[in-house]
């Protein structure tokens, strides 16, 4: 599909570029008939050279950096009449490719056809010891294993890290292909009738890891095979008058992932089976040192199916307003078969006659299903009257709701593996979550002045809940706003927002009794009375922006803007059991802040040279309150003075500069630009003094990434149909990540808790290039 | 429809009525062209659509103009009105497709436009969308000055890259979704690229399945997987019960590098496995 889709868009370029070119030079074209079109077109060939640290993958995360000859842009345009056609082509034949074509009738109909490849980079330094058998499975070799299950824990650790010295790189990457096609036809005046087609399809591998052996803690990390399709359609018709609107859509949305797994001559679909590098033969937890699968099945991302049907309609009232309405239904399923619990042979049957099944239902009178069976019905409608009933005063009151209503049936499973080690012995519930948000409102807005608006409004947001802490919440919103225009060559948007959200109740126990993740342990890892989930806490919200545009001649721009969002998440006053508030400890996220302004400025000099800059910051700042929670005589046991609070703060700022010139008019331009993109991370821990694990709370490294660049870009037009350009481009990215930067397969030396741990040791290096270009473009 | 057609509805349908209302009378493009021929040139370089506009289609009754001699004032000049006033002309033919929800819209309320962004006589680049600036982003950019800040994070979609821009997520016309999505919520507008994450699964993450905005920045972040935070900060947000989560952990530990608790808990948008229940297959 992609490949034919890809050819048969060069094939056409190639086409009706011959064709134009074969028209430019044909003099039996030159009269009045070949008036009539237009035909236009460039075609830009790129040479480029690339010097400098190039290795890091994030230089190529999303593009392709050639070196060497390559077709940088081809465009072509035809219209005769009512009639067009265009193509266009960028960075052809290269890894992140896209070709774009229409083809129309102005007024009747319109195709087009699109493709793309995007590539998604993560890392090049990854190095493993699987290898990908023909079954999809990755495989490792027989005598390591043996020798590490042979030596057992610890002594397997060390020589782990020996065969790890001989792990084999392996690139972590894929790649987005899509094609589109879409057509339009205007049935009659105002009746249009769409569709759309696409065919996505993501091909390589990705980092992924599990826990083998979950009491040691080791993990191995593997290149996880990406082989997924995303097909999806559309149809819609549509009238559109000036007094009214009616419109429909029916579309489709089908994931399929290709990756399937195999054991012992079953084949898993969504699935990739995993080989344990520290055990040939399968054990029950307890059995042995190292006990595990021999064998790990993981689960890869199910198929599933999404369709939506969406209706809109809407009317004008009188000249002042207009009514409008949208109704959508939708529906997603997911009915892949399920897993087994695991592949260890070992694992003794459990105590349940039934066996180790998933049950439709509660534990004691489920049935055993073999599939999901998930289906999500979501429902949105959406209904607002707007408008203008007087020149100052202007309106518009709305409501809206979006439910996912999940149909899903309730399961338990009647007990699980965990880890592949052995039975867990606690039986679980996966409960259906579903949500439902409605929105009301209304603004008014006052118009004292031709060029000010200022408005208020009020907007009530509602939640409902199913399986969560609280069942119902309500924030309410109060809103102003001001919109001034003195004059045409400055504007001020100022806005400020405020939200109060309350919850009608808070069960911190909602679910123990119903054994679901991730509440539901028993005792040792009983909830935190005092913890409220920040998505669902009480919150005071205040929103504040202001964005202001000046020019004062045509010589001079500039603008500013101001962001800032507070949460403050209160619930210091809480209520026991028996309604009484009281003040307690609270934990979880207190208060997060993100606040930031920008500037931008450009001087025109003359009508030759614009010069232009900007800056920006952003700081995005979280306190969470936390507790450590020891386990002692198998409860956690909870004091205030072993709580610990951690402080978060991101902050970015952005530089630019450059200028536009125009050294001699129509002939040579001169594009200088340089930008600064500078993030740092802190991320800092503070234990109550006396805390019981005081020593665990420090604050981490500082975390930083930098991206600089500066480009000249010169060109000259000798001809008016030709230009010659000269570039370059210095581009460095500097990356300080303690997350990322340590990583190696072997972690042993870091943590010695990973020392029978088998990483990808991928990272993110820095780097920094100069791309040498030049240019040359022909426009007909 | 043809051509001639097509501008008969255009100067008939669209301008008589203004010209009844102010009792004025069409003078015709040729009239206007002596004066105004770089601006028509200008729309006929730009394709089809608008090569065949009548210049009274958008500017009114024009005769008063060309008697006064080109007076300021005595015709509709789209760049000097108030931008609802010019929106309101456009909307008598730009009324179907992602324009529907236009009134009682953000940008709508606020003053904003359609001339605010787009400039038929003069548009910056060669964006189809006749754009005041040269791309959607930089269009978008030009109020929203902190998303540029944010898209050039370490951690983003590919929108330098041209591979997305803000309107494949956002409508900047109206949509009935919060912040101007183009689909019916965030999490629907995520699935469109990111289907695998779609589910249901047997085993769910509730904050995932509610919104993606509760982990993830869209806009770009200096984490990995534009993640708000990185774990295991960002998971004790919510996961402090006891045991391995409740500590705060020191940098060289498995729960803090790589991938911090997801070194584990792989699987935290949700999982089908029957052992799934710790997001851990």
């Amino acid at each position: 599909m992609h490949d034919l889709g890809r050819i048969l868009c060069v094939a056409l370029l190639a086409l009706l570029a011959a064709l134009a070119a074969v028209r430019a030079q044909d003099p039996e074209t030159g009269g009045e008939a070949a008036s009539e079109e237009q035909t236009s077109g460039s075609v830009t060939i790129e040479a480029q050279a690339v010097d400098g640290r190039n290795e890091s993958s994030k230089l190529q995360e999303y593009r392709e950096v050639p070196n060497g000859f390559y077709l940088g842009q081809f465009d072509f345009a035809w219209a005769k009449k009512d009639w067009s056609i265009d193509l266009e082509a960028v960075d052809l034949m290269q890894d992140d490719e896209r070709i774009k074509a229409s083809f129309g009738r102005y007024g009747k109909f319109r195709i087009e056809l699109g493709y793309d490849q995007t590539p998604k980079w993560f890392s090049n330094t990854a190095r493993t010891l699987f290898t990908e058998s023909d079954e999809g499975n990755l495989i490792l070799p027989p005598p390591m294993r043996d020798d590490l299950q042979a030596l057992g824990s610890p002594a397997a650790g060390p020589q782990l890290a020996r065969y790890l010295v001989g792990a084999h790189p392996v690139d972590l990457r894929y790649r987005r292909d899509t094609a589109t096609v879409a057509a339009e036809w205007t049935v009659k005046n105002r009746v249009t009738l769409g569709g759309s087609y696409s065919n996505e399809r993501r091909d390589g591998v990705r980092p992924l890891t599990l826990a083998t052996y979950f009491s040691a803690g080791d993990i191995t990390e593997f290149a996880a095979p990406v082989d997924f399709t995303t097909e999806t359609g559309a149809v819609r018709l549509e009238y559109a008058g000036r007094r009214w609107h009616l419109g429909g859509e029916l579309g489709v949305s089908h994931f399929s992932n290709d990756g399937t797994g195999s054991a012992d001559g079953t084949t898993f679909d969504n699935a990739v089976v995993v080989d344990n590098p520290l055990r040939a033969t399968d054990a029950n937890a307890g059995s042995a040192a190292n006990a595990a699968a021999a064998r790990f099945l993981y689960a890869l991302p199910p198929d599933n199916v999404a369709t939506f049907f969406d209706l809109t309609a809407g009317a004008r009232v009188g000249a002042w307003g207009k009514v409008a309405a949208h109704v959508s239904f939708g529906r997603s399923e997911q009915d892949e078969q399920f897993l087994p619990f695991s592949l260890n042979s070992a694992v003794p049957a459990p105590s349940d006659p039934r066996g180790l099944v998933v049950l439709r239902g509660n534990l004691t009178d489920g049935v055993p299903v073999s599939r999901y069976d998930g289906k999500v019905n979501t429902g949105v409608y959406d209904l607002r009257f707007s408008g203008n009933p007087l020149g100052w005063l202007g309106f518009k009151v709305f409501t809206r709701s979006y439910d996912y209503d999940n149909r899903t049936p309730e399961y338990t499973v009647t007990d699980y593996i965990r880890g592949d080690t052995g039975l867990e012995g606690i039986p679980r519930a996966a409960l259906p979550f579903a949500w439902k948000k409605d929105n009301h409102g209304a603004d008014v807005r006052f118009r004292p002045l031709e060029r000010l608006g200022v408005s208020v409004g009020y907007e009530q947001e509602r939640w409902d809940r199913e399986f969560r802490n609280t069942r119902e919440s309500t924030e309410d919103i109060f809103k102003a706003a001001v919109d001034w225009t003195p004059a045409g060559w400055w504007t001020v948007h100022a806005s400020a927002r405020t939200g109060e959200r309350t919850y009608d109740a808070y069960d911190e126990e909602t679910f123990f009794g119903e054994e679901s993740f991730p509440e539901g342990e028993p005792v040792v890892n009983a909830v935190v009375l005092e913890q409220r989930l920040f998505d669902l806490a009480n919150r005071d919200q205040l929103r504040l922006d202001l964005n202001a545009e000046i020019t004062p001649n045509e010589h001079l721009g500039f603008g500013v803007s101001f962001s800032d969002t507070r949460n403050e998440y209160d619930d210091r006053t809480l209520v026991d059991e028996a309604g009484t508030p009281e003040v307690r400890d609270v934990l979880g996220r207190l208060e997060d802040q993100t606040i930031g302004w920008a500037v931008d400025l450009y001087f025109n000099a003359n009508e030759s040279i614009t010069l232009y800059a900007d800056y920006g910051i952003e700081r995005f700042e979280s306190d969470v309150a936390s507790r450590y929670r020891p386990v002692t005589a198998g409860a956690a046991v909870d004091l205030s003075e072993n709580n610990w609070l951690s402080d978060i703060e991101d902050t970015t700022k952005l530089y630019g500069v450059g200028v536009n010139a125009q050294l001699v008019p129509d002939r040579w331009t001169l594009d200088v630009h340089a930008l600064v993109s500078d993030g740092k991370g802190r991320s800092d821990a503070t234990f109550v003094p006396g805390g019981a694990a005081a020593g665990d709370a420090q604050d981490f490294p500082e975390v930083s990434n930098r991206l600089s660049q500066a480009s000249v870009d010169l060109r000259f037009k000798p001809r008016k149909a030709l230009t010659l350009g000269l570039g370059y481009v210095y581009e460095e990215f500097e990356i300080d990540d303690f997350y990322r930067d340590v990583m190696q397969p072997w972690m042993g030396g870091v943590d010695s808790g990973t020392a029978e741990s088998a990483f990808l040791g991928w990272r993110i290096p820095s780097y920094d290039v100069n791309l040498f270009r030049v240019l040359v473009n022909y426009r007909f | 429809m043809c051509r001639a057609a097509w501008i008969a509805v255009h100067a008939l349908v669209l301008a008589a009525p203004l010209a009844r209302a102010a009792g004025e009378e069409l003078a015709g493009s040729a009239a206007c062209l002596p004066c105004h021929a770089e601006a028509a040139a200008a729309l006929v370089h730009r394709g089809a659509d608008l090569a065949d506009a009548e210049c009274e289609s958008c500017h009114g009754p024009g005769w008063a103009h060309v008697e006064s001699g080109g007076e300021a004032g005595t015709i509709r000049s789209l760049a000097k009105m108030p931008a609802r006033e010019a929106a309101a002309i456009c909307r008598e033919c730009h009324t179907a497709g992602n324009t529907v929800h236009w009134e009682g819209s953000t940008h709508e309320q606020h003053d904003i436009g359609c001339t605010s962004c787009h400039s038929v006589h003069n548009p910056a680049g060669r964006h189809p969308a006749l754009l005041t600036k040269s791309s959607i982003q930089e269009t978008c950019y030009g109020c929203h000055a902190m998303q540029r800040v944010q898209m050039m994070r370490s951690s983003h979609m590919p929108v330098r890259e041209g591979k997305l821009t803000c309107t494949d997520c956002h409508n900047p016309h109206g949509s009935v979704t919060e912040g101007l999505l183009v689909d019916r919520s965030v999490n629907d507008n995520c699935y469109r690229c990111h289907a695998d994450k779609r589910g249901p699964t047997l085993f769910e993450h509730p904050p995932v399945r509610e919104s993606c905005l509760n982990c993830h920045n869209p806009h770009g972040s200096i984490h990995e997987s534009m993640l708000v935070a990185r774990p295991p900060r960002l998971c004790q947000n919510c996961h402090i019960n006891s045991r391995h989560p409740s500590e705060p952990r020191t940098a060289a530990s498995r729960f803090v590098f790589n991938k911090g608790c997801v070194n584990c808990h792989s699987q935290i948008h949700g999982s089908n496995h029957p052992s799934g229940i710790r997001a851990m297959r």
